[in-house]
């Protein structure tokens, strides 16, 4: 009671010092921004993921690296050029963009130059690639291998070119070379053609190209893609045509995006506004009044700022985007107040405090739930969901003690002199009385749906699906991967050591159980350090193994055949000299910093990275399924960490979602344990809990049904769904129960805040965004049946009844 | 990648120095000027100590004057070299795709290509700055080139080159330090020539 009388005290004070109140509100708000301010922005989606040695985000991070999220593909097709005519076409391309200042790399082919340099490292190194040069080499020698080797060799012998060839084709009898050059070809699967990257067909040339400014800058990514365009204009037509140059990549996917963004944000907050109008103005008959509304949702959004900058010092932007839908709830609260102050009589601030004092127990209960199920995301072992868990309720809390403490006296000056009565055909809406039957059957339905729909519900982990890529930016970005036979990188497997030597040693023994299961068909487009740059250990082993090569043998064979086929007894002297070096180790291991003026040097860089705790050597390869990724983790050394986007999407992504409807779950025991305390009823309890629980349930139920998997973003709308649909369950049984049912209040006050929510967030469903509009659909769904439930369900089923008659008598 | 390192060291070695044809020289200068394209049919004949035998390869040699040369190996060792600005392209009979050299972007490579292909078109206003040269005989004119550095007598000792009476290149000799020699005849000319 003292602390009623506290804040009609308060109240009274604020109204009549209204000026004061105004500059405090107004200060406090400041402050609260300032302080928001300082905060840095995250946008790394993987800040979301639990973090650590081997954690999901560190995966998330390397798939990140080894993906294209920043990197920005270019097909240009001059229609009729020869493939001479493009390579120059793209060369000046390159030069042109490099000197823009936009780029930090643009990358063609590699050089010939670099390419010779591979050539000068690797060739003399062979046998020390060679898995078992021993057994390559015998296995060259049988008549029929030999006789092909030798054949292809004459022809080498006479081109042109081999007046400065020759020495080296002669010592290269077994055709070792070609094998080298056949894994090397399996780590770059685009050809180069003239220092330029050409399709096989040689009509398309691709230049890689990676922005100075990230792909999230969305502003900066569209100015990219402008000057690209601009680009292309200049590019000088073909026979066949005017030349097109396409740009694919993360910085389109990100423009497009923030354009679609832009655009559904301006679309439904114009809906949203227009509708908040439209319910204020047929309600209220008062816009002031949606002012005073508004009051709450600004301190409940700054103080989940200020709340998040306090705890983390910085804010996720998905964190801020759905942690605000969350706190827009919070309208509902001065929604209700003013309802409720609109059907009492008097001088405004009595008026309003006579609605305060009528809903103050159904508020609190409203607000208490709410918070139970942002408290209970704070358990969650995701940072994202306890970043979020916080933000909204800090934000929930702030709005609901804003309501409590500005609303009254804002109200009392600013809108309540013409507030009008409720309007006769929202009364009558709230006589509509379905029977019993209708109500118990409408209950049962929802609940058979949900028990034979749910456990088919799918949960989507795919962060990517969430994005706003049109299905012809898509399509057009796959063309060109497949047209250049670019691979994707979700799949890696991940060897650490101390130093380079102990990561390559455990990549070696990765590379070799990839391959075993390349062979048998389980993997495809295994890119792997061990082609070209094996530990020292293996190419000590491997040198070792020579030993066991009897070379007077092998030479005798050679010259045999050799002989038969016209070629002289010691034309092959210089490749056994160098077999005797390899031997000998006259001839020096191959290193790392032998490639990296190589066109394999950026690969090597990609591939082999080191830091004060060590190094990595990573591998990449494409499974032929998903369980695929789960037989080669039994495979390979437990040493290594597999890292694989769709089962990161699957083991661990997709666990958000689930744990958000679990969550919501418990909240809604939690609820139901609260209110069952609060009104001494487990069975008044149920009923208020209904048009939550069977908001959820129906809600999961359709979307199962319509094979729409539950996502991170549409999983947060579950909190919601269970915050609104309790409190409608609130208010509903407040209608009920007390005596006094005929102002309507309670039926209007749930009409209108489920309005005000479906208008608000349920038109996000139109959005083209597809984050935006799982959340709206989501809402709408949950929304919409709760309450369903809680204006026609709740009134009418036994428990209601038996409810009201235990009030009135 | 069959090109391998080994020459470019000989190659970026090169000195070209500024020469003047001699007077005897000025028919072909003039037969050469006019041509606007040229094919015909070679038979390339190599002599290897690697080889007990001669090693005989024939096919069709094009050219037009500033732009593609071809030069097509028949089969059973079928393949296509071509030199088209800065860019040479090999294709062998077998190969899934053709091989490009950018030879702007590896000098050394280049100056083997230039050497080549002009020695293929006889151009002896290009040959000059690499090869001393000395007129054999003047009708039908044979000319002989020997190289002016030592990097470069590495890789070919002397080349050989003998014309019809009129101008027409017949045959070429390539001659190596180490003994082996390429001998290329040609026959069956094709040529198209611009107008006085």
């Amino acid at each position: 009671m003292g602390a009623r009388r506290g804040l009609a005290t308060l109240h009274a004070w604020l109204t009549s010092h209204f000026a004061f109140t105004l500059v405090l509100s107004g200060a406090i708000l400041a402050g609260g921004l300032a302080l928001a301010s300082r905060m840095s922005v995250e946008q790394d989606i993987g800040a979301m993921l639990p973090d650590g040695p081997g954690s999901p985000r560190e995966a998330a991070r390397l798939l990140e690296e080894f993906g294209v999220l920043n990197v920005l593909l270019l097909d240009l097709e001059i229609p009729g050029a020869s493939p001479a005519e493009l390579s120059r076409a793209g060369n000046d391309l390159a030069s042109r963009l490099r000197s823009s200042g936009a780029f930090a790399e643009v990358l063609a082919g590699p050089t010939t130059e670099e390419v010779l340099a591979v050539g000068r490292v690797l060739f003399p190194r062979r046998l020390y690639l060679l898995d078992d040069p021993t057994s390559a080499i015998e296995e060259r020698l049988s008549p029929s291998k030999l006789q092909a080797s030798l054949t292809g060799l004459k022809a080498k012998l006479a081109a042109p070119q081999a007046i400065v060839t020759k020495g080296d084709v002669l010592r290269d009898p077994l055709g070792l070379n070609d094998e080298l050059l056949s894994s090397l070809r399996g780590v770059s699967s685009v050809q180069s053609h003239g220092g330029q990257l050409l399709s096989p067909d040689q009509t398309h040339l691709l230049l890689v190209t990676v922005p100075r400014a990230s792909a999230l800058d969305t502003d900066a990514s569209a100015a990219l893609l402008r000057r690209v365009e601009s680009e292309g204009a200049r590019l000088p037509a073909g026979p066949g045509g005017p030349a097109r140059l396409r740009a694919v990549g993360g910085p389109r996917f990100a423009a497009e995006s923030a354009a679609t963004v832009k655009h559904d944000v301006l679309v439904t907050m114009l809906t949203s506004i227009a509708a908040l109008v439209a319910i204020f103005v047929v309600r209220f008959r008062s816009l002031r009044l949606l002012a005073v509304a508004f009051v709450t949702l600004a301190f409940g959004i700054v103080g989940g700022l200020v709340a998040v900058a306090l705890v983390h010092g910085r804010i996720h932007a998905l964190t801020f985007a759905f942690g605000s839908v969350l706190i827009g709830i919070a309208i509902d609260y001065p929604m209700y107040l003013l309802n409720a102050a609109s059907v009492q009589a008097g001088a405004p601030l009595q008026r309003m405090s006579a609605g305060l004092e009528e809903s103050r127990r159904s508020l609190w209960l409203g607000f208490i739930t709410t918070l139970m199920a942002f408290a209970l995301m704070l358990l969650s072992k995701f940072p994202g969901l306890r970043e979020l868990a916080l933000f909204a309720g800090a934000g929930i809390a702030v709005a609901f003690a804003a309501t409590l403490i500005l609303v009254v006296p804002i109200g009392a000056r600013w809108g309540l002199q013409h507030l009008s009565a409720i309007p006769s055909w929202m009364l009558a809406l709230g006589a509509v009385r379905p029977s019993p039957l209708l109500a118990w059957g409408t209950v049962l339905a929802v609940i058979a749906v949900a028990a034979v729909s749910i456990p088919r519900l799918q949960f989507d982990g795919e962060l990517r699906h969430l994005d706003a890529q049109r299905p012809a930016t898509l399509a057009e970005y796959e063309e060109v991967r497949k047209r250049f036979g670019l691979q994707g990188t979700d799949s890696l497997v991940v060897a650490r050591g101390a130093t380079v030597e102990d990561a390559l040693r455990l990549s070696d023994r990765v590379a070799a159980t990839l391959l075993q299961a390349q062979q048998r068909g389980d993997v495809s487009h295994v890119v792997t350090l061990s082609s070209f740059l094996p530990s020292l250990q293996s190419q000590i082993a491997r040198r070792s193994r020579l030993a066991d090569l009897d070379v007077t043998a092998a030479r005798a064979t050679l010259t045999g055949v050799s002989g038969q086929l016209g070629f002289s007894e010691g034309a092959f002297d210089p490749f056994w000299r160098e077999v005797e070096s390899a031997r000998s180790g006259e001839i020096p291991l191959v290193q790392s910093e032998d490639l990296a003026n190589t066109s394999l040097g950026a690969l090597v860089r990609r591939l082999l990275r080191c830091s004060g705790s060590g190094c990595i050597a990573v591998t990449s390869f494409e499974p032929s399924r998903l369980s695929a990724v789960a037989e080669l983790r039994r495979e390979l050394p437990p040493e290594t960490v597999v890292i694989d986007g769709g089962a990161l999407a699957a083991d661990t992504v997709a666990q958000i979602p689930k744990q958000l409807a679990l969550l919501s779950g418990v909240g809604l025991l939690l609820n139901l344990l609260l209110l069952a305390f609060a009104y001494r009823s487990f069975g008044v309890s149920l009923l208020a809990c209904l048009p939550g629980a069977l908001g959820l349930l129906g809600t999961l139920g359709i979307l199962a049904l319509l094979h729409i998997p539950l996502n991170l973003v549409s999983a947060s709308a579950l909190v919601l769904i269970l915050g609104c649909g309790v409190d409608y369950g609130i208010f509903a049984v407040q209608g009920v129960t007390r005596a006094r049912r005929s102002s309507g209040v309670e039926f209007t006050g749930v009409l209108l805040t489920s309005t005000t929510t479906l208008a608000g967030i349920g038109t996000l469903a139109l959005a083209s965004y597809r984050a935006i509009q799982s959340l709206g659909v989501a809402v709408g769904l949950g929304i919409g049946i709760s309450a369903v439930v809680a204006l026609f369900v709740v009134p009418n089923l036994r428990g209601g009844k038996k409810a009201r008659e235990a009030a009135t008598a | 990648m069959d090109l391998l390192p080994v020459l470019l060291p000989v190659l970026l070695g090169l000195t070209p120095a500024k020469q003047s044809l001699p007077a005897d020289l000025t028919p072909l200068r003039e037969s050469l000027q006019r041509t606007v394209t040229l094919s015909a049919r070679f038979q390339q004949t190599k002599h290897l100590k690697a080889l007990q035998d001669q090693l005989v390869t024939t096919g069709q040699l094009h050219y037009r004057k500033g732009g593609r040369l071809l030069w097509h190996t028949d089969p059973p060792s079928e393949s296509d070299l071509v030199l088209e600005g800065t860019t040479a392209t090999l294709k062998v009979a077998g190969m899934s795709s053709a091989q490009a050299f950018d030879l702007s972007s590896e000098p050394g490579m280049g100056k083997v290509f230039e050497t080549l292909r002009a020695v293929l078109e006889a151009d002896l206003e290009r040959l000059t700055p690499l090869f001393e040269l000395r007129i054999i005989r003047a009708r039908p004119l044979g000319v002989s080139l020997k190289p002016r550095t030592e990097a470069l007598a590495r890789v070919l000792q002397a080349i050989q080159l003998d014309f019809d009476g009129q101008y027409r290149l017949l045959h070429v000799s390539l001659r190596e330090p180490d003994g082996d020699r390429t001998d290329i005849a040609f026959r069956d000319h094709v040529i198209e020539k611009a107008g006085r």
